[in-house]
């Protein structure tokens, strides 16, 4: 009998908790939590996961157009990748986007400590200034290349005229100089017109420095510039640590700015990664080799970070 | 998120007169000021030259030295521009319908994501974020072939939602408003949710009315990065009667190649709205860009 009583009140139990329609707040929190999540999710996954998924699995067969037809595709193993490491295109295009690299990131990143520390409390009309040094930011880069073009212009240009006047006989070739000459020049214009993001956030991180580090290093009878390198760099270092991983990121993005300026030319000179990449894809008609091609990049952003990111311990102060 | 908050509160600029007055005026910093001041306007120089010979004859637009004020000023090539048989407007009300279908889908879905995100508990809620924090370290150049083949089985390509979906799923704008959310104090919506309020009604009646900074810094990311974006546009639509300003001016430039003070004149529309808007805005602007830098 006992037992019996016993199994009733199981089964009550089980069925009152089938039957709570009430949800606990924690349940009811993580309900809404996955309802609010799921449209961006959805988006996220088709407009960014799949793109990801397809690059990969695309790097391993020879699709060399888009097809849905599943049995014209052939799974192909390692061939792509090795050879695009054998593709000599390749290679210097990976050339010129270290190369690139290697100049916008410290340039970028000197100029706007710089800048930010300026402007920040050593000079009247702060404002005005920044105004004046951001206002390039907002202007699209197709206007950017369009006036670039011109004031990089060999033989007419302002800036070959005012070279001339100084007496400099053979001013710089710009956009149709070879690989040395026209890499810095497109990379010059990218860092005008992207440098706003850099020194502004500087600007915000050096405001939230307490004044007192200053005052004493004053009283201890520090000079600005040791005030910069003792207290302002060590202070701003998580600060650079971001902004140089957002500007390794930023000098990889130069689709736009080398496209709109030379187009990858004269000949292949500024021939960057995202431009033979594009090429692949939609002049040659080499889809499989355009995604093994981002796979490159992307590993090489990985090493690249990771090293970085293992390098920066020894020096970043939390 | 606070650097944001406080944006609206900063001061107006004042008159130089006014600033100097009672000051103590440093030599040191004097001539910082100049100095910055000179480099200041060699870093708008490009966009002078290009206002300027918009509206100058084109023989005229290489003269050395250069002269700001034209001699003679003339307005043909922006009545040339509008005249008929020109794109141009068309590339113009493209461009606009594209940052505003791109704003509206973002209202309707970074606010909720980001509102999660920050927020509300769930199960997966860190790995998702971590994920998605993971995308923005993937530069989008690296994408654009794949997410090509994406959209072209999603018969998008060639239409003005490819560009504006794209656009709306990228984390940046959702990373943005969290971390301003994340400044919103907790005891409000527990007070609210312990009266019985569900978080559905805590979110639009108690979140959303407070996040108008991160609304208003979101719509002016929107605005100046989509009217200016150049590689989405160029790579996924082809018809010259759907494109963006920016690569239809791109179309115009090889079209009259030698016309550079007609170029000029489009380039000039190109980013004339752009300018007006951040000029009346910028400390939003600014301090949208700072808070996202500080806080990652």
């Amino acid at each position: 009998m006992e037992s019996n009583s016993e199994q009733l009140n199981k089964m009550r139990a089980k069925f009152l908790k089938k039957n709570n329609r009430t949800l606990s707040l924690e349940q009811k929190e993580a309900l809404t939590g996955y309802l609010f999540m799921v449209p961006y999710l959805i988006g996220f996954i088709i407009f960014q996961g799949l793109p990801f998924l397809l690059t990969l699995i695309t790097s391993f067969t020879d699709m060399r157009f888009i097809t849905l037809d599943i049995s014209k595709i052939r799974f192909v193993g390692l061939d792509n990748f090795l050879s695009v490491i054998r593709d000599r295109d390749f290679l210097m295009a990976v050339v010129r986007t270290l190369y690139y690299m290697a100049l916008y990131v410290p340039i970028t990143i000197i100029t706007s400590i710089v800048i930010a520390y300026f402007i920040n409390t050593k000079i009247y009309l702060k404002n005005m200034i920044r105004t004046l040094l951001f206002l390039p930011f907002v202007t699209n880069i197709v206007a950017v290349a369009m006036v670039w073009s011109l004031l990089y212009d060999y033989l007419d240009g302002p800036i070959n005229m005012f070279l001339r006047r100084l007496g400099i006989e053979n001013p710089p070739m710009w956009l149709i100089g070879d690989m040395p000459v026209v890499i810095p020049s497109i990379v010059i214009v990218a860092i005008w017109n992207g440098i706003g993001l850099f020194f502004v956030t500087y600007l915000a991180a050096l405001q939230g420095i307490p004044k007192e580090l200053y005052e004493a290093a004053e009283i201890d009878g520090a000079n600005e510039v040791q005030k910069f390198f003792a207290i302002s760099i060590p202070y701003l270092s998580p600060t650079t640590f971001f902004l140089i991983i957002t500007a390794i990121i930023t000098s990889m993005q130069n689709f736009a700015v080398v496209q709109t300026l030379t187009g990858g030319g004269p000949g292949n000179e500024s021939t960057t990664l995202s431009l033979y990449t594009y090429a692949q894809a939609f002049q040659y008609n080499r889809m499989h080799i355009a995604a093994t091609q981002s796979v490159y990049m992307l590993l090489m952003l990985a090493v690249i970070t990771a090293f970085y990111w293992k390098g920066q311990k020894k020096w970043t102060y939390y | 998120m606070d650097v944001l908050l406080n944006a609206k509160q900063e001061k107006k600029p004042l008159g130089i007169i006014r600033r100097f007055a009672g000051r103590k005026i440093n030599t040191f910093k004097l001539v910082a000021t100049v100095v910055f001041l000179l480099i200041g306007a060699l870093n708008i120089f490009p966009i002078l030259f290009m206002v300027s010979s918009s509206l100058k004859l084109t023989p005229k637009v290489f003269e050395y030295p250069f002269k700001l004020i034209p001699d003679p000023l003339i307005a043909s090539h922006y009545q040339k521009l509008f005249s008929g048989g020109s794109l141009f407007i068309k590339w113009y009300l493209n461009t606009i319908t594209l940052v505003v279908v791109t704003l509206g889908l973002r209202l309707l879905v970074v606010g909720m994501t980001a509102y999660a995100l920050a927020r509300l508990r769930f199960k997966g809620r860190n790995v998702l974020f971590f994920i998605f924090t993971l995308t923005l370290m993937i530069p989008a150049d690296m994408l654009l072939v794949p997410r090509y083949m994406v959209l072209y089985m999603l018969k998008l390509t060639n239409t003005m939602w490819s560009v504006a979906f794209l656009y709306t799923f990228e984390f940046f704008l959702v990373f943005l408003v969290r971390q301003f959310y994340l400044t919103i104090p907790k005891e409000l919506s527990e007070a609210a949710i312990i009266d019985g309020c569900s978080h559905f009604g805590v979110f639009y009646r108690i979140i959303l009315p407070l996040s108008k900074p991160a609304m208003v810094t979101m719509g002016l990311f929107t605005f100046v990065w989509q009217w200016s974006d150049f590689t989405a546009p160029f790579i996924f639509i082809n018809d010259l009667k759907k494109q963006m300003l920016t690569v239809g001016i791109s179309t115009f430039a090889t079209e009259h190649t030698i016309d550079y003070a007609m170029q000029m004149a489009g380039a000039t529309l190109s980013i004339i709205p752009v300018i007006i808007v951040f000029m009346f805005v910028q400390r939003y602007f600014i301090a949208g860009i700072a808070s996202t830098g500080l806080k990652n």
